[in-house]
């Protein structure tokens, strides 16, 4: 039922999903079970005066509560370390981490405004605010293997930046930066969409994450923004980036 | 034990028909009108719903504005002038007095008029979708800064407006009801009757009311901010150049607000549910101590759980892990609850009356619900998780269920009691099992959505590839909800129908239940015990007394009064 | 209660099991919780906007502490006769109850009277709630102050009207407590906008 895991990193989330899902599938028939056996046994017609006390193997279905309380730690436990590793960090602490280890990353911001996504880019020197910046609509292009810094702002209402292949959310707010980080792992096209209920076309606000080989990144880089490369592994039609970044 | 009827010498009086039936201060009266007037909006709120699931499996069916407004309107109605009117104004205002053997609210007057202000409220609401502009669109939940230009944003200035003094209006009517539901229970109890031998109903509905009162505050303080960023141009939230509000703060406010909230609803049917329960599998409450401790645990643990709405907004990332524990702690008085609730049916005779049925599914439902808030509640997952369907899903077996199918189940339950008939049994079973049925036909599929990440208030699922191959699913969905809609309705028509022409029933206690509102006659006269009062011997719940021909023993007695009460009749 | 529950109460002396607190002072006490959280909350977000904002301080060198400390002394006179009513009433002179009703009332209008000078003023300097954080703050905090002083007044007002049919004790003494509630509130909003 999940999308397709492209990150790296994704399977933190993805533990946490399963183990609570599974968990509260098993709880739930064992409860569902427990209670038809009740219903079952105690109808009037099979049983027409109520006992005087709860059959004491029946008292043990306490033992549910002991069994949710274990869940529930274990749950926060996996839960909490995902979230620690994406979110708790400062973003300045996983940059210096990524650099020291010798790791690559880019850098983009992304502005949510009423309908569509504006994704700002540093251009080749990877420093914004040079002569190489440009910008992008609903199109975020990132290399495979590379960590993306996202910094989010918002330029009217709430948007949420949500990208489900990478199990990443982050509301934008206006006035404030926000800020998400990954790691793709895999090639291709995958849609962004907006998770905040911003309007009359919020189910319209999608965006494109493009996942690039390394090398056609670079080259990419280099004709951004007026590209246009097809690649045939982003789709089967051959994707094609036109001019202003589009991509159809 | 004694039956008796207390129907003599009741005080009557002349009564036009405005003060009996319009202007009435009895707390029945006041009941059934907020009873009425919910079940009003239930269908206003239900048939909204239907229309934008039409959209959703057929997109195109209603512009996107429409859809958004839609979507709004049905959250909101069905939390404020749904939910809350039918479980607190209407049982609460006809059940406590009657529980507790008091003759009226301690403020009769003041409840009338809290009913005529939440009536006036409902109007504004109904007004503030037609007037010009539209009527609001961004969400039941109102985030700003969406909402606080809406007239940039979303072209709604003057329904925004309304909208939000609709919503300040049924915030006073309920704070009013409040105030009355306490100070009738502290202080008119009848002798013997001390706190802990009251039934669970009367406690839910009190911890319900303190928890209105503690947590409505703060949204009220911030509903009034909104209004001046609206009216005044103030930057409470409203974000500018140069003038920076804090959209964040209007969501702290709000879910400060609204955890509670969710509680304030939920408590009450919970409580209907026990009486359901209690009565027709002839058991006592397993534990009838430990519910009401893990109740006022849950009470006050629901204060600091409201950023888990807020993981990814903005609040600080450290917050986040703190509000994730309680949320999951939250959880461990509840499951004591429901173990308590499902131990209840053991060892007992359970009858599958149509209310006991209801009962059930509820209870079931309602297991699914509470487990389903455990992906949400943990923070990591919820990253996935949060503003897709999953939380339709969750919310809405959690909150459907328990508030609608605990309601059905409470009015099938005390419908003798309170107009003197009977809803025909098996029609009843039908409508059990159907409702159950289109139910989770509906809502079910909702989990499997959230789990392939379709996020919440989308007009259509057609824009995105990886959402377009479960369009199908919409399909399903909007196929049993209408089935579900249409069965509820057919339930009206019998509902209406049987409180006029239904089976009589003549008996004041059909279900042989021990509360004491079973000693009243059905239906109780004005001031409720006429020349009798009762008297409390011992606890709510004495069934399974062994015996052969009576397997109970009635809470309480009616005592004559020493001096008759006279009167001229009506 | 209504006029049949009053009399059936009396006539057959029924006992109720209750907390040891009259019913009516209760249910305004409850009523009053409610409020003190609602205040607890505009407040709280006051605090933490001034907090953050630098540029409050400056704004609030524009409020005028003199008038402010008038209506301090206004309010305060009008707690004193509220609570002169209560203390008459408690021994039955109904006559004297209604004069510290009258001047209770009197001072309420008084307060906003002088509230209207005091707005009109800083409305013409060129104030307005949209002038920035501590404006919008001040007038909404103010504002609504305001209305609850309106609000004390006609309930002191209708009391008296109500005492004309009956003398009930516990009507004074609720009229007061609402008072003497909006009183102290003025007192940590009077800091707040006027002292910094």
């Amino acid at each position: 039922m999940l999308p397709q895991d492209i990150s790296q990193h994704g399977y933190l989330v993805d533990r946490v999903i399963k183990l609570s899902i599974w968990g509260i599938v098993v709880v739930g028939i064992v409860s569902f079970f427990i209670m038809f056996y009740i219903l079952y046994k105690f109808r009037r017609t099979k049983n027409p005066f109520p006992l005087s006390d709860v059959p004491s193997g029946l008292k043990k279905v306490i033992f549910i509560d002991y069994v949710m309380i274990i869940f529930d730690l274990i749950l926060l436990f996996m839960s909490t370390w995902a979230w620690f590793f994406f979110f708790v960090r400062p973003v300045e602490k996983i940059k210096k981490e990524v650099q020291e280890k010798g790791e690559k990353f880019v850098e983009v911001r992304v502005i949510g405004r009423q309908f569509f996504w504006t994704v700002e880019y540093p251009g080749r020197d990877g420093v914004f605010g040079t002569q190489d910046d440009f910008k992008l609509g609903n199109l975020l292009v990132v290399p495979e293997g590379y960590n993306v810094f996202v910094k989010l702002t918002s330029g009217d209402v709430l948007h949420s930046f949500f990208i489900p292949n990478a199990r990443i959310k982050y509301d934008v707010i206006p006035g404030r930066e926000t800020h998400l980080w990954f790691k793709p792992a895999k090639v291709g096209k995958y849609e962004i969409a907006c998770a905040e209920l911003c309007g009359a076309m919020h189910y319209r606000m999608k965006g494109y994450l493009v996942v690039l080989k390394e090398q056609d990144y670079k080259m990419w880089l280099d004709s951004a923004p007026f590209s246009e490369i097809s690649f045939d592994y982003l789709d089967d039609d051959k994707i094609k980036f036109v001019k202003g970044g589009e991509v159809r | 034990m004694s039956e008796a009827v207390a129907s003599a010498g009741v005080i009557h009086h002349e009564e036009t028909f405005l003060r009996k039936y319009l202007f009435s201060t009895d707390h029945k009266t006041i009941g059934k009108q907020y009873l009425i007037t919910g079940i009003a909006m239930a269908i206003l709120g239900g048939t909204l719903a239907i229309l934008f699931r039409i959209n959703l499996a057929h997109p195109g069916f209603l512009t996107n504005e429409q859809y958004n407004t839609f979507v709004t309107y049905h959250g909101a109605i069905m939390f404020f002038w749904v939910a809350m009117p039918i479980l607190l104004g209407g049982f609460g205002n006809i059940l406590i007095p009657l529980m507790i053997g008091a003759r009226d609210m301690a403020f009769p007057t003041l409840n009338m008029f809290s009913y005529w202000v939440f009536f006036v409220s409902s109007v504004i609401l109904i007004i503030s979708f037609f007037v010009p502009g539209g009527a609001f669109s961004g969400g039941w939940t109102v985030y700003p800064p969406l909402s606080a230009d809406p007239g940039r944003y979303l072209g709604a200035n003057l329904g925004t407006v309304l909208f939000l003094l609709a919503l300040a209006l049924e915030f006073a009517s309920m704070l009013m009801g409040g105030v009355n539901f306490i100070t009738t229970v502290l202080t008119m109890r009848a002798k013997g009757l001390t706190l802990m031998r009251l039934p669970i109903f009367v406690w839910m509905e009190i911890v319900a009311s303190l928890l209105f009162l503690f947590s409505v505050a703060p949204l009220i303080a911030g509903a009034i901010m909104l209004l001046l960023d609206i009216i005044l141009g103030t930057h409470f939230f409203r974000v500018e150049a140069g003038k920076v509000g804090d959209p964040v703060l209007w969501q702290h406010l709000f879910w400060f607000f609204g955890h509670p909230e969710v509680y304030v609803i939920l408590f009450p049917a919970l409580g209907i549910l026990f009486e359901v329960i209690t009565t027709y599998s002839r058991r006592p409450v397993f534990s009838y101590k430990l519910v009401v401790y893990a109740t006022i645990a849950a009470g006050i643990l629901s204060f600091l759980v409201w950023a888990h709405h807020q993981f990814v907004a903005g609040i600080n990332p450290l917050s986040a892990i703190a509000f994730s524990i309680t949320t999951i702690l939250i959880s461990i008085p509840f499951s004591m609850t429901l173990v308590v609730m499902g131990l209840t049916f053991a060892g007992g005779s359970i009858r599958f009356t149509p209310a006991m049925l209801f009962a059930i599914f509820a209870f079931l439902m309602f297991i699914i619900g509470g487990l389903s808030g455990l992906p949400l509640g943990a923070v990591g997952s919820d990253i996935y998780f949060h503003d897709t369907y999953f939380v339709v899903a969750h919310f809405h077996y959690t909150v459907f269920t328990i508030a609608v199918l605990s309601t059905i189940a409470g009015i099938y339950h005390w419908f003798p009691k309170m107009f003197g008939r009977k809803i025909n049994e098996t029609f009843g079973k039908i409508h059990a099992w159907l409702t159950f049925i289109f139910y989770n036909g509906f809502a079910f599929p909702g989990f499997f959505l959230g789990l392939a990440g379709h996020p919440r208030r989308y007009y259509s699922a057609l824009e995105f590839g990886y959402l377009q191959k479960y369009q199908w699913v919409h399909e399903l969905m909007t196929v049993s909800a209408v089935l579900l809609l249409t069965t509820q309705v057919v339930f009206l028509f019998v509902f209406f129908y049987s409180i006029f022409a239904g089976a009589e029933e003549k008996s004041p206690n059909p279900w042989k239940s021990t509360t004491l509102e079973w000693l009243a006659p059905s239906p109780p006269p004005h001031l409720n015990w006429g020349s009798f009062a009762p008297v409390v011997e011992r606890g709510p719940y004495e069934y399974a007394k062994n015996g052969k021909d009576i397997d109970y023993l009635p809470q309480g007695k009616l005592v004559k009064l020493k001096q008759p009460v006279s009167g001229h009749e009506h | 209660m209504s006029e049949q529950l009053r009399v059936l109460d009396e006539l057959e002396k029924e006992e109720y099991e209750s907390v040891p607190v009259p019913f009516q002072k209760l249910g305004f006490w409850v009523f009053l919780g409610g409020e003190i959280i609602i205040l607890g909350g505009i407040v709280a977000s006051a605090i933490l906007f001034r907090l953050s904002y630098p540029g409050w301080f400056k704004s609030s060198e524009h409020t005028n502490v003199v008038i402010a400390s008038i209506n301090t002394m206004v309010l305060l006179t009008g707690s004193l006769t509220a609570v002169l009513a209560h203390k008459f009433a408690t021994i039955r002179q109904w006559g004297k109850v209604q004069l510290f009703l009258g001047l209770t009332a009197l001072c309420g209008f008084t307060f906003i009277g002088i509230k209207f000078i005091e707005y009109s003023r800083e409305i013409h300097h060129g104030f307005l709630p949209s002038s920035g954080i501590f404006w919008m703050f001040y007038y909404g905090i103010t504002g609504l102050h305001g209305l609850h002083v309106l609000a004390g007044s006609l309930i002191i007002l209708g009391v008296m009207l109500f005492l004309r049919k009956k003398k009930l004790v516990e009507a004074v003494e609720n009229a007061g407590l609402y008072w003497h509630f909006v009183d102290i509130v003025w007192l940590y909003i009077f800091p707040l906008f006027y002292l910094t």
